[in-house]
């Protein structure tokens, strides 16, 4: 075999094997089953009023929160501000949707000269939201059962949604 | 009679253990494994295809090249570029499966000569 065609198909690999990998890690991350953690293994059998917390982290977040939980969510769910978790008792309200912001912090430095000699520095940092997990918690033992991060949130979300409804 | 090899040689240390990662991923094991065998078996793979391409010379621009790219894949994560979760452990597994892959790497160019080639395929 020719150099040139080694060195194609050397990329060729090194591109498959990562495009192979992204795909995997995609799909680790929406799977959500019993055995894997993501979902408490009572839930199915429950049949309390799913509560879910409204958020105003970012401004579409609460838009795809109703949207994904009237469009696939067929059981019994609240919605509800953070602050009115503690008027829903445990025994009666047992299971409860919220969700986690990663944070990206990103810090810039300028240096500007002035001419005569004299630099001047100026430094910027700042925060972004860069993924989210979502989790359902128990609030009769307090575990919480979690997804993987994605930054892809409302079809993160969507997915979750998706498996606890079908959850049995 | 070389392309026979080079297949042979690739299902084995290509083809074979990523499908074996596959199918660790989608069974219900424990996680550590889950999380890190195939991700490992994987590594291998690359290392091996690069080897085997290159028809088991160590070509140290791309392998040097694909450790690098390990690490930047897995940096690449935990800065949430690419989707999944950064992990130190994953970037010590992938460089340790490179290095099985290049260890093992003489006793495979010795495996390939030692398959016999039919006396009407060496006179092609």
């Amino acid at each position: 075999m020719k150099a040139e065609i080694k060195t194609v198909l050397t990329v060729f690999s090194i591109v498959c094997f990562f495009v192979l990998a992204i795909a995997s890690n995609t799909m680790k991350h929406l799977t959500f089953t019993i055995e894997g953690g993501q979902i408490p293994p009572d839930f199915g059998n429950s049949s309390d009023t799913l509560l879910v917390i409204s958020r105003h982290d970012y401004l579409s977040y609460n838009r795809y929160l109703r949207k994904n939980f009237k469009d696939y969510y067929t059981k019994s769910y609240k919605l509800i501000t953070p602050e009115e978790l503690n008027n829903y008792p445990a025994d009666k309200y047992r299971y409860c949707f919220d969700h986690i912001v990663n944070h990206t912090t990103q810090k810039t430095s300028t240096t500007t000269d002035m001419g005569n000699g004299i630099t001047t520095r100026s430094s910027n940092t700042s925060t972004q939201a860069s993924s989210d997990i979502f989790y359902v918690t128990d609030r009769k033992s307090g575990i919480n059962y979690k997804t993987g991060s994605s930054s892809y949130f409302s079809k993160l979300m969507k997915q979750y949604i998706q498996a606890l409804d079908a959850t049995k | 009679m070389r392309n026979s090899r080079f297949f042979l040689d690739a299902i084995l240390n290509v083809i074979f253990p990523v499908s074996v990662g596959g199918i660790i991923y989608y069974l219900h094991t424990n996680s550590f494994i889950r999380n890190h065998l195939p991700d490992s078996l994987w590594a291998y793979a690359l290392t091996s295809a690069i080897l085997i391409i290159w028809d088991r010379k160590i070509h140290f621009f791309w392998i040097f090249f694909v450790l690098i790219a390990f690490i930047i894949f897995e940096l690449l994560q935990s800065i949430h570029i690419l989707e999944g979760t950064g992990d130190i452990l994953d970037i010590g597994v992938y460089l340790a499966f490179a290095g099985i892959a290049l260890f093992t790497n003489n006793y495979f160019t010795k495996l390939r000569l030692l398959i016999k080639i039919k006396p009407n395929e060496s006179r092609n």
